[in-house]
């Protein structure tokens, strides 16, 4: 459709995120949810945040959309800069203008996200006749093509359909066709497969590709799944407690994890070939309760590297780590032999 | 590769209204209650199809006869046909039933959205005043402004409508203002309503096209159940003297006139016909409204 590109800097990135802060303030306290968490996106790139549940992925997204229920949550601190400009100091009537044509997200559960009341054909149409002032005819012919982009088949019998006479994937296809309706720059996919049973995951992913390098999208996949990632994302951004934990490129993330936490994950991950009756790997313990964090390091109580250090005081920045990619960890001991040497480990053992 | 379709060319996309449409249909109460309300409804619009007579010309010769071939319903106290009275009773009864119905549904389903929909302040007031409201029972309150403000025997129809629509929609909204603010507080937490605000939809746009669709189906139904019990309540102020005057033809006035004493005992027709036309008419309404409930709601199917 259109070509992205002629917007060009003085922005230094698509998407640039610097030292987020978000809080949620309740009756009984306030959770700090995102601690200063800051990445940036390019034009055509996949980051994938990656992280368990409660970590803040989905606050992030909610954060960079504006869509972040408030109250009870606040963006506290950081900037949210949509080449260049930044999208917090935006008056709502500008931001909610973007949502669309610039920004764009699909959820999770696409049941749930379509509303159950209207036929799914209405509700693409309906994104062309808000944003782009098309007659009902005109929307209807664009929401059919745009049915069949995302592969429907009969898209023309079923843009009366409602919702929930579709299967799971379909449905996704849908969200997806509503999301790209107006040619963002930016998708955020928000666990866009977690719903969804193995075999569609794979042919759902395959259409978010297709459709990103088609489209010149940047695309933000939020995940706790290791293995959707592996095969989409160009880079990975590790979430933990409301912090990034890591970043790399998905390669020498999952080739050599730097981090005590990304070693963690990736050893919980069943491998093929593991000894019979062998107990897979887990981190112990939960993650922190973000009324009560810890001081220090926020993964500490779980670290098996944790030293006193990591115990008080502040906790680590994300610092530039020596490797031939650009990659970024947050850990005091992460130049430590000893940490090293077990990601090495975690991966499998082959390169030692 | 490709994923099962799960609609077969048979089954069609079916709207939630076609699907309520085709639940209803099979019962035979809501034809029973379609009916009746069509009948009445009639009766209301054009009850010179009913009745060749006209109520208000009477013969005392006639006071308090009963049933005959001449006059099916018999005679009241005043030697009026009582048939004839009761179909033109019909019109104010389903008239005020009906505007106080639908105007309590549309004051309180739209308080009831923005107090669920904004929250905060502006639900803390209005659901202090609804509290106000609702604490004075709606009958007490009727019979209260009915007789601070009577209405003269020469008002016309529309006069005396209004004002008994008035008084009942101003103690009434309360209940539908609860529902709404309910459904529509239910409603949003809902990801489409999250998802419509991620891809551009403004609040108002969020509201009418994804909230309120989606609360609406409790007001409906409560709606069309009040209706009922609001044609009550107003033969229950004509009962009582406080709602339509005597000069125009209602049934509450002519349950009233029929109920003196020794009345009963020796003319019970005059009282029968009138009170059941009211029960059916306030029955009808009630059944449609529990139909159209079990058709609009998937789990009781």
């Amino acid at each position: 459709m259109t070509t992205i590109s002629e917007n060009q800097p003085p922005f230094e990135h698509l998407l640039d995120v610097r030292d987020l802060h978000v809080e949620f303030r309740m009756r009984a306290g306030v959770a700090k949810a995102i601690n200063g968490v800051s990445f940036h996106l390019d034009e055509r790139e996949t980051l994938a945040i990656l992280g368990e549940s409660g970590s803040g992925k989905s606050v992030t997204a909610q954060a960079i959309m504006g869509i972040l229920d408030s109250p009870p949550g606040y963006i506290t601190g950081g900037q949210v800069l949509f080449q260049g400009a930044d999208m917090l100091k935006m008056k709502p009537k500008a931001r909610a203008a973007m949502r669309g044509p610039k920004i764009s997200m699909i959820f999770q559960d696409a049941l749930s996200a379509l509303n159950p009341v209207f036929p799914v054909g209405w509700q693409i149409a309906e994104m062309f006749r808000i944003h782009r002032d098309m007659n009902r005819t005109d929307a209807m012919a664009q929401a059919i093509r745009l049915m069949e982009r995302v592969r429907i088949p009969g898209a023309k019998e079923r843009y009366k359909a409602y919702p929930h006479q579709f299967s799971g994937g379909m449905r996704q296809r849908i969200m997806i066709a509503m999301a790209i309706a107006l040619d963002p720059w930016i998708l955020i996919a928000d666990e866009p497969t977690t719903a969804l049973d193995v075999t569609v995951q794979a042919q759902i992913m395959d259409l978010l590709k297709e459709l990103q390098e088609e489209f010149g999208m940047g695309l933000i996949l939020i995940t706790h799944d290791l293995g959707v990632v592996a095969n989409v994302a160009d880079r990975i951004a590790v979430m933990y407690a409301g912090r990034l934990m890591e970043t790399a490129p998905v390669g020498a993330l999952y080739a050599n994890p730097r981090h005590p936490y990304t070693i963690g994950l990736l050893e919980s991950v069943p491998r093929l070939d593991s000894k019979l009756g062998e107990t897979l790997p887990a981190i112990g313990g939960l993650p922190p309760n973000l009324l009560r964090m810890p001081a220090g390091c926020p993964f500490n109580p779980r670290c098996r590297f944790a030293i006193d250090k990591c115990r008080e005081g502040v906790p680590p920045d994300l610092t530039d780590l020596a490797d031939s990619v650009p990659r970024r960890a947050a850990c005091w001991r992460v130049e430590d032999p000893a940490v090293t040497a077990e990601a090495r480990i975690a991966v499998g053992g082959d390169q030692s | 590769m490709s994923e099962i379709v799960t609609t077969t060319a048979a089954e069609r996309p079916r709207s939630l209204g076609a699907d309520a449409w085709d639940v209803m249909r099979r019962r035979p109460l809501f034809w029973v209650a379609a009916v009746l309300v069509v009948l009445f409804v009639a009766m209301a619009i054009a009850p010179e199809l009913f009745t060749t007579k006209d109520p208000r010309s009477c013969d005392l010769a006639f006071s308090r006869q009963l049933p005959s071939a001449g006059a099916i319903f018999g005679y009241d106290f005043q030697g009026c046909d009582i048939f004839a009275r009761t179909v033109y009773g019909a019109r104010a009864s389903i008239l005020v039933g009906i505007f106080t119905a639908l105007a309590a549904a549309l004051l309180g389903g739209l308080l009831g959205t923005l107090a669920g929909y904004l929250g905060g302040a502006v639900d803390a007031v209005l659901s202090r005043i609804a509290d106000i409201f609702f604490s004075i029972p709606l009958l007490l309150g009727a019979i209260v402004v009915g007789s601070v403000v009577p209405l003269s025997p020469n008002s016309p129809l529309w006069r005396c409508v209004i004002q008994i629509v008035l008084v009942l929609v101003l103690f009434g909204w309360p209940n539908t203002f609860r529902l709404m603010r309910g459904s529509v507080m239910q409603v949003k937490p809902n990801e489409y309503v999250q998802a419509a605000r991620a891809l551009g939809a403004n609040p108002f746009r969020v509201t009418t096209s994804h909230i309120v669709p989606n609360a609406l189906t409790p007001l409906i139904v409560v709606s069309t159940i009040d209706l009922g019990s609001y044609i009550a309540t107003e033969a229950t102020l004509s009962f009582l003297g406080v709602g339509l005057p005597g000069t125009i033809v209602s049934w509450g006035r002519d349950i009233s006139a029929a109920s003196g004493i020794g009345y009963i005992r020796n003319a019970p027709h005059m009282l029968l016909f009138p009170a059941a036309a009211l029960c059916l008419t306030v029955l009808a309404f009630i059944i449609l409204g529990e139909v159209v409930r079990d058709a609009l709601d998937p789990k009781l199917r």
